[in-house]
C-alpha cells in the first residue's frame, strides 16, 4: 500500500479540526472494507486517513420515540443486527444487513462508509431510502442536515464537501407497525453486487390502511425512491391491480444501465418483478395476504 | 508509528507504517497462520479474532487495531492440547490444503463463543466470509457443527461406514432398475439443531462395496491426515512462512494492452530509486524460448514464450519485473518505467482468431512449434475410427449442435509465490507453489542458463493449485533476480494478477454432430472443437487433446472422427485446470446427447445406457489421442466399470422419478418457480499412460518407523496421506509410523507432478513397490534373527515380523539390529512406477435445481454424484475430492466467469465480482463411492481428483431443461443468460 498518514481524532470536533486542512487527498477511515481495497488497486491515492471510529458522535446507535434512530456513521453494519430497537421498529434494516456481504465484513463495514460511497446498487442505502433518513453533516460552517435523497449525486458523488463528514443519519420514528421487504438479483446470495433491487416497506396507520416507500438499487444512477409507487399504495384498497401498477411505477422509475454485470433491459425487465414481489411480501406480513 | 495490541494474550507495542495492513505486521511479527488470500480480503484466510469478532486482517490497517485485542490460531493450542473445534476440524476431514483453515476455525469460534448451538445455516453464515475452493464447505460445516456439540458435552458422532446394498446386479442392466427391490439404508438420525440438510452425518461418503474388495488395516480406512495436525494449528509450513535476512521483493510490470508491440523501455528513473535492485526486462534478459506447460521432455510445443519478450500479447502479460527493498518501492518503481508501446490490433475469440484478415498473434521469427501462425493455429488434431461420412449416410437420423464453453480460472486461495535464494554451495533455491517441481526445475535450467544440478526446487505445502501450478509460472523471473541481485527474492501474484497473468481454462467452440439409428444406437460422431489457447499455447495441445477423448470415449460408436484447431486469441492464456479438457467435453456431449434423446422421443438414461462404454470395450480412439506415441501397442479395454451401479444410485439418491411429475416441476403456491433434475454420465482417466512416472525410497528408522520420500507433490489432495497409508499396510505398520515427506528435487526421487489423475494410482503404485521390497528386506533379516531357514512365509503385522510358527520380532528390534548389531546395513529401497494404462474412473452426475423465470435465477437444490474410482485408498479424502471438485464444476456451470472490456482488460479480477460458491449458498451435497477393483492400481484404486468437474455443467444444463423446456447452449448459467433464454431474446 502506498505511504500515508493516519489520524485518529476522539471527537467529533476533532474531527472537524483535522477536516479544517483537509484537501482533496484526505479520506474519512471508518470501516475501511471498500476504502483500503481502493487503495491497494491503486484508484484512491490519499495522504491523510482519518479514522472515525473513536469519535463517540460518529458512533452512536440510539433509538428514542421521539426522535427515532439515530445510526452514526462509524458503527458496524453487525451492531444493526444486535439492536431490538432496529428489530422491533425498522426490520427492513435487519433484512438487508443480514445478506450484507460476510461476517467479517458486517463486522467492519460501516453505514456512514455505505451512504459515502454512493453507489447506485447500495441495498443498505436503498433500505434507508425507505425511512425517509436525514443525514447529519458536520463542517467548518456547523452542522447541517439534509434529506438522504438529496444526498446521494450519482456513482461515487454526494452532498459531502471535502472538509465536511458525515456524522450520522436519523430515520424519524414511525408510530406504528413497520414491516419491510427487499427483492433482488444477484449472481449468488452474497458477496457480489446487486443487479437488480427493490426494497418496500409499510407503516400501518389503522386497519388496511398504511403508509408506504418504496426504493429501487441498481436501476438508477443512485438508489431512489419510487413515490409515484407509494402514492398509488397509499391510495386505497390494496389489490391485484393496485399492486401491479405500483409495480409498473418502478419500471417506469427505472433509468437502468448496461455495465459488465448486467444489460439495461434485463434490468429493467426485473424492476417490475421485483417490486412486485417485494409489495407482496409487505402485505404478506402486514395483512397475511396478498401473496 | 507504534501501535499497541493485545495479541494473544500478550500486551505488545509494535512498530509499523501508517499505510501497512494488519495483516502484514501480524506475520512479520511470526503469526503465520493469518495468510495472504486477496488484496480486498474477500478471500477471508487473513481473518483473525478483534475483540472477539471475526475480521479481515487483509483489509484492515495495522493502526486500526491500536487498543484493541487479537487472537490467531496460535492462541488456540498453546501447549499440546488442541481447540475441540481444531479436532473436529481434523477428525472430519476438513483440511484439504489447510490454506485457510485457521480462518475458518476462527469464523467457527467467534460463532460457537456467541451461540453454542448453532443451526447449519448459521454456521454456513459464519463460514460464508473465508472462501473455499477445496472441500466444498460439506466438512468444515460438519466439523463446526461436531465441535459444538462436543463443546456442549455430548458425544463425538462416530465415523462408521456409510454401506449401501448394489441396486444393479451383476449380469443384469440398468432397464430393470425399475424392478430391483429398495436396499436397505441404515438410518441416520438427524440433528436436532439443523435444518433438513444433514450435513452432519456425512463424513463418509455412502457406499457400494464391491464383494471382491480386499479387507485390509490402514488402507480403504478414513484416516486423519498426515499434515492435519500442522495445518490445524496454522503452523509455518507454506511458501510463504519462511523469511530470509535481506529478502528482496519483486513486482511485475505487465501490458495495459491485449497486442502491442514494445518499441521501448526506459527503466532509468526506476533504476534511480533507492531501495531498487534490478529491472529486467527484453533488453537484458537473455531471449529463450520455451513451453511453460510443466510437462514431460521433450515439453509439447509451441515454443513461444520467452521470459520478457518484445512483443505483449494480453492484458496481463509480462513486460518487466522490478526487485526492492520494500514491496512499496517496488510497486513505486513500476510506476517509473517508461514503455513505448505500438497498440497493434487485437481479437479475443477463437473464431475471430481463424478469419482472413485477424491481426497475426506470434510472428516472431523464433517460434518453434506452430502449425499455422500466420492464421493462429497453434495445432490442428485430428483423430478418426471407421468413416463417419458413411456412418452418417447409414444413420436414421443425423443431429448437430454447437456448444460453446467459456473461460474460468482455477483461483487456488494461495496464488502463485516463489522465493528464490542462493544457499551456501551457491546453488539456486527456488521455494515454490508449484505441482510440478522436478519439470520446474528442468524447464527453468536453460532459461537462467544455469545447469541443471546447481538448481534446487522444493515445494512445501501448497494452498491449492487445481492445474494453474502445472506450470513454470514465475520461478524464471525469480531465478534472473536472484541472479541478478545476488540477494534472496520473493515474488507473490496478488489476485488480480492471479486472474490476469497466470493461467485459466481453454474457452471452445464445440460442434457435436451425431448419427444414430432409430432404435437409438449411434452409428457416426464427429467432434469439431475451436479451442482457444489465447496468447501462448502453453497446454494448448494436451487439454484440446483430452478433449476429444473425452468428448469420444464414453459412448460406443463405430464411426468416430475428432478434428481440432488450437487457436491464438488475445486472452489471459488458459493452461491446466482440473479437468483438463474434459468438462468443456463433456457439457457439450452429455448435452448433446439428452438434446438427441429428446428427439428421438427415448428416455435420456435409456438412450445412454445403451451406448455407453462398458466391461470389455475398446477405448478405440485413445490411441490417436494419447501424448505418448502408443502405436502399436494393444487396444485398452474397460477392465472395471461401475458406471450402472453410479447411474442407479443416483437416480435413487435425487429422487429421478420427479422430473417426469409435472406438479412438482411447477410448484402449485410458487408460480414463478420451475424444478427440474439433470443428469451427466461422466469418464475420466487415470494418468497418462507410458508417461507419468513417479519414484519413492523408503527406509527403516532405529525405532522401526519409517521415512518415506516422494515426489508426488500433495497440494492439499491428500496424496501424502495416502501414499503413507499404502505404505503403512505393506508394512505393518499403523500410518503414525510413517513419516512421509514430499517434494524436494534434492531429496526425494522423481515424479512428474500432481496432475492428470495420476498420484494415487501412478505414485501409488510406486510406494506400493518400494514398501514391498523393503518388506521382503525385513522379512529377510526377521528371518535371520528368528534363525528361520525360509523367511518367505514370515508376515508383517502390528509393527512385528511374525514367522509362520508364531514366532516374532519387532520392526524395532529388526532395526536395531540391522542399523547397529550385526551384519549392518540400512534396510531401504527405492522403485518407480509407470503404467501402460490409463483405467477411467465413471461416474453418474446428478442435480436438482429451482429456475425463477421471471428473473432467470437458477438456484441449485442438491447435487448427486456418484464415483466409481476403485478402492478409494481413503474415503474421507476421497470423498473430499468429490465435494470440492463438484463446487469448482458448479460455479464453471452457474457463475464464475471473466468478463472483459472491449480491449481485452478483465473487469473482475476479484473474487467478489468473479463470483465463486461461499459456504452459505451452497446446495446439498451427496456423495457415494461406488467401488469397484481395478487390478492394474494400487488396492484396486483409480483416480477421483478430476472426474467431479465433469458433470456438474451438462447436468445443470439437463436440469434446467426439465424444468423449463429452454436448451441453452453455453454456459455459465448466469441470471441473465437464463432470462434471455427464458425470453428469447
Amino acid at each position: 500500500m502506498q505511504p500515508f498518514d493516519y489520524v485518529r481524532p476522539r471527537s467529533l470536533a476533532e474531527v472537524a479540526q483535522l477536516l479544517e486542512e483537509a484537501d482533496a487527498q484526505t479520506c474519512i477511515l471508518a470501516g475501511g472494507t471498500h476504502l483500503l481495497p481502493e487503495i491497494e488497486l491503486g484508484r484512491i491515492r490519499p495522504r491523510l486517513l482519518i479514522d472515525i471510529k473513536a469519535a463517540p458522535e460518529l458512533n452512536e446507535l440510539r433509538y428514542t420515540n421521539s426522535e427515532g434512530l439515530t445510526l452514526g456513521a462509524a458503527i458496524p453494519i453487525s451492531q444493526l443486527l444486535t439492536s431490538p430497537e432496529v428489530r422491533r421498529h425498522y426490520p427492513l434494516l435487519q433484512e438487508v444487513a443480514r445478506i450484507w456481504g460476510s461476517v467479517q465484513v458486517r463486522n467492519r463495514a460501516t453505514v456512514g462508509g455505505n451512504i459515502c460511497q454512493a453507489s447506485p446498487a447500495a441495498d443498505m442505502v436503498t433500505a434507508l431510502l425507505c425511512f425517509d433518513a436525514e443525514c447529519r453533516i458536520f463542517g467548518p460552517e456547523g452542522e447541517r442536515w439534509t434529506p438522504l435523497e438529496r444526498f446521494l449525486l450519482g456513482p461515487g458523488r454526494t452532498a459531502l464537501k471535502p472538509n465536511e463528514v458525515l456524522v450520522s443519519v436519523r430515520l424519524p420514528s414511525l408510530g406504528g407497525k413497520s414491516v419491510g421487504a427487499y427483492r433482488f438479483v444477484r449472481k449468488g446470495k452474497g458477496g457480489h453486487v446487486t443487479l437488480a433491487g427493490v426494497a418496500v416497506r409499510a407503516v400501518a396507520i389503522s386497519h388496511g390502511v398504511a403508509s408506504w416507500r418504496m426504493a429501487l438499487a441498481g436501476l438508477a444512477s443512485s438508489p431512489k425512491r419510487v413515490s409515484e409507487a407509494e402514492h398509488i399504495l397509499e391510495a386505497g384498497e390494496l389489490n391485484e391491480h393496485a399492486i401491479h401498477r405500483a409495480a409498473q411505477k418502478a419500471a417506469d422509475a427505472a433509468e437502468p444501465i448496461d455495465d459488465a454485470r448486467a444489460s439495461a433491459r434485463y434490468r429493467a425487465a426485473l424492476a417490475p418483478v421485483l417490486a412486485e414481489r417485494s409489495i407482496r411480501a409487505v402485505a404478506r406480513q402486514m395483512w397475511g395476504y396478498g401473496a | 508509528m507504534k501501535i499497541n495490541v493485545n495479541i494473544n494474550g500478550i500486551d505488545q507495542t509494535l512498530e509499523c507504517a501508517a499505510g501497512e495492513t494488519l495483516l502484514r505486521v501480524l506475520r512479520r511479527e511470526g503469526y503465520f497462520s493469518v495468510r495472504f488470500g486477496s488484496e480486498t480480503g474477500e478471500s477471508g484466510a487473513g481473518a483473525i479474532l478483534m475483540d472477539g469478532e471475526l475480521v479481515n486482517a487483509e483489509v484492515m490497517l495495522a493502526a486500526q487495531a491500536d487498543g484493541h485485542r487479537i487472537e490467531t490460531v496460535e492462541a488456540l493450542s498453546q501447549g499440546r492440547r488442541l481447540h475441540p473445534i481444531q479436532e473436529a476440524f481434523m477428525r472430519t476431514g476438513a483440511i484439504q490444503s489447510g490454506y485457510s483453515t485457521p480462518a475458518m476455525i476462527l469464523a467457527a469460534k467467534a460463532l460457537l463463543d456467541k451461540n453454542p448451538n448453532p443451526t447449519e445455516a448459521e454456521v454456513r453464515d459464519a463460514l460464508s466470509g473465508v472462501l473455499d475452493r477445496e472441500t466444498g464447505y460439506v466438512k468444515p460445516v460438519q466439523a463446526v457443527l461436531e465441535a459444538a456439540a462436543i463443546l456442549r458435552g455430548e458425544d463425538p458422532t462416530p465415523i462408521e461406514p456409510n454401506v449401501l446394498k448394489p441396486i444393479t446386479l451383476p449380469g443384469r442392466d440398468l432397464d430393470e432398475y425399475g424392478d430391483a427391490a429398495p436396499p436397505s439404508e441404515p438410518e441416520f438420525p438427524v440433528g436436532s439443531d439443523g435444518p433438513a440438510v444433514d450435513t452432519r452425518r456425512r463424513a463418509l461418503p455412502k457406499f457400494v462395496v464391491a464383494p471382491e474388495a480386499p479387507d485390509l488395516k490402514v488402507v480403504g480406512k478414513p484416516q486423519i491426515k498426515v499434515d492435519a495436525l500442522k495445518l490445524v494449528k496454522g503452523n509455518p509450513a507454506f511458501v510463504d512462512d519462511f523469511e530470509m535476512r535481506g529478502m528482496l521483493h519483486a513486482k511485475l510490470l505487465t501490458s495495459p494492452h491485449a497486442h502491442a508491440r514494445i518499441l521501448d523501455i526506459d527503466d532509468s528513473e526506476a533504476l534511480a530509486m533507492p531501495g531498487v535492485h534490478a529491472v529486467l526486462h527484453y533488453k537484458n534478459t537473455p531471449r529463450v524460448p520455451y513451453a511453460s506447460g510443466g510437462q514431460s521432455h521433450p515439453n509439447p510445443p509451441p515454443y513461444d514464450q520467452v521470459s520478457f519478450d518484445n512483443k505483449v500479447r494480453y492484458v496481463g502479460d509480462r513486460v518487466a519485473v522490478v526487485a526492492a527493498e520494500t514491496p512499496e518501492i517496488a510497486t513505486e518503481a513500476i510506476k517509473r518505467i517508461k514503455v513505448t508501446y505500438e497498440v497493434l490490433p487485437a481479437v479475443f475469440d477463437e473464431n475471430e482468431a481463424l478469419k482472413e484478415g485477424a491481426p497475426v498473434i506470434h510472428d516472431e521469427p523464433d517460434l518453434e512449434g506452430a502449425y499455422d501462425p500466420a492464421r493462429n493455429i497453434v495445432h490442428h488434431i485430428e483423430a478418426r475410427v471407421g468413416d463417419v461420412e458413411e456412418g452418417f449416410e447409414k444413420a436414421d437420423y443425423v443431429f448437430e449442435h454447437t456448444y460453446r464453453v467459456h473461460q474460468v480460472q482455477q483461483c487456488p486461495i494461495e496464488p502463485h509465490i516463489c522465493i528464490g535464494y542462493w544457499d551456501a554451495d551457491e546453488r539456486l533455491v527456488l521455494r515454490t507453489s508449484t505441482q510440478v517441481p522436478f519439470h520446474v526445475r528442468r524447464m527453468v535450467a536453460p532459461l537462467l542458463g544455469l545447469p541443471l544440478k546447481r538448481i534446487r526446487v522444493i515445494k512445501p505445502r501448497i494452498g491449492g493449485g487445481f492445474g494453474v501450478k502445472q506450470e513454470m509460472l514465475i520461478e524464471d523471473i525469480v531465478g534472473h533476480l536472484v541472479m541478478v541481485t545476488g540477494r534472496p527474492v520473493k515474488l507473490e501474484l496478488n489476485r488480480a494478477e492471479e486472474f490476469m497473468s497466470s493461467r485459466t481454462r481453454h474457452p471452445q467452440t464445440i460442434t457435436f454432430k451425431t448419427g444414430v439409428t432409430k432404435d437409438g444406437r449411434l452409428v457416426a460422431q464427429r467432434m469439431r472443437v475451436i479451442g482457444n489457447t489465447g496468447a501462448y499455447g502453453t497446454h494448448g495441445l494436451t487439454v484440446q487433446i483430452v478433449t476429444g477423448l473425452r468428448g469420444l470415449s464414453t459412448y460406443n460408436c463405430p464411426n468416430k472422427e475428432f478434428v481440432c484447431d488450437v487457436v491464438y486469441t488475445n486472452i489471459p492464456v488458459p493452461g491446466a485446470y482440473r479437468g483438463y479438457g474434459a468438462p468443456q467435453a463433456h457439457f457439450a456431449l452429455e448435452s448433446h446427447m439428452e438434446e438427441i434423446a429428446e428427439a428421438l422421443g427415448m428416455d435420456v438414461v435409456e438412450f445412454k445406457r445403451k451406448n455407453w462404454i462398458k466391461v470389455g470395450d475398446p477405448m478405440d480412439i485413445a490411441p490417436q489421442l494419447g501424448e505418448r506415441d502408443t502405436e502399436g501397442a494393444a487396444l485398452p479395454i474397460i477392465m472395471t466399470s461401475g458406471l450402472a451401479e453410479c447411474v442407479a444410485q443416483g437416480m435413487k439418491a435425487i429422487g429421478w422419478e420427479r422430473r417426469n411429475d409435472p406438479n412438482w416441476r411447477q410448484p402449485p403456491d410458487r408460480p414463478h418457480i420451475r424444478r427440474g433434475i439433470g443428469m451427466a454420465v461422466c469418464m475420466h482417466g487415470t494418468a497418462i499412460p507410458g508417461l507419468d512416472m513417479g519414484g519413492a525410497s523408503i527406509k527403516i528408522n532405529d525405532d522401526g518407523s519409517f521415512n518415506l520420500l516422494v515426489g508426488a507433490t500433495d497440494l492439499g489432495t491428500g496424496s501424502d496421506t495416502v501414499l503413507a497409508q499404502i505404505a503403512a499396510e505393506v508394512l505393518g505398520v499403523p500410518l503414525e509410523d510413517i513419516i512421509i515427506y514430499s517434494s524436494d528435487t534434492d531429496m526425494t526421487p522423481f515424479d512428474t507432478g500432481a496432475y492428470a489423475s495420476s498420484t494415487t494410482y501412478i505414485s501409488g503404485m510406486a510406494v506400493k513397490k518400494a514398501a514391498e521390497e523393503l518388506r521382503e528386506q525385513i522379512k529377510e533379516r526377521a528371518g535371520l534373527m528368528l534363525g528361520l531357514e525360509d523367511w518367505a512365509g514370515v508376515r508383517l503385522e502390528d509393527r512385528r515380523a511374525i514367522a509362520p510358527d508364531g514366532r516374532s520380532v519387532t520392526l524395532e528390534e529388526v532395526a536395531l539390529n540391522s542399523l547397529h548389531h550385526q551384519d549392518q546395513r540400512q534396510l531401504m529401497a527405492t522403485a518407480s512406477y509407470v503404467s501402460p494404462e490409463s483405467p477411467p474412473p465413471f461416474a453418474g452426475q446428478f442435480v436438482e435445481v429451482e429456475v425463477d423465470i421471471e428473473t432467470g435465477q437458477v438456484t441449485v437444490k442438491k447435487m448427486v454424484m456418484a464415483v466409481d474410482c476403485g478402492v478409494a485408498i481413503n474415503p474421507i479424502t476421497a470423498s473430499g475430492q468429490v465435494e470440492g471438485g463438484m463446487t469448482q464444476a458448479l460455479g464453471y456451470a452457474h457463475c464464475e466467469e471473466m468478463v472483459y472490456d472491449e480491449n481485452g482488460r478483465m473487469v473482475n479480477p476479484q473474487f467478489g465480482p468473479y463470483k465463486i460458491y461461499r459456504a452459505d449458498e451452497m446446495p446439498e451435497i451427496e456423495v457415494y463411492l461406488v467401488q469397484t477393483v481395478e487390478p492394474s492400481g494400487p488396492f484396486g484404486a483409480k483416480a477421483v481428483a478430476e472426474i467431479p468437474k465433469d458433470g456438474v455443467a451438462p447436468a445443470l444444463a439437463n436440469a434446467v431443461y426439465n424444468a423449463t423446456g429452454v436448451r441453452i447452449r453455453e454456459i455459465p448459467f448466469t441470471p441473465e443468460r437464463v432470462w434471455r433464454a427464458l425470453h428469447s431474446c
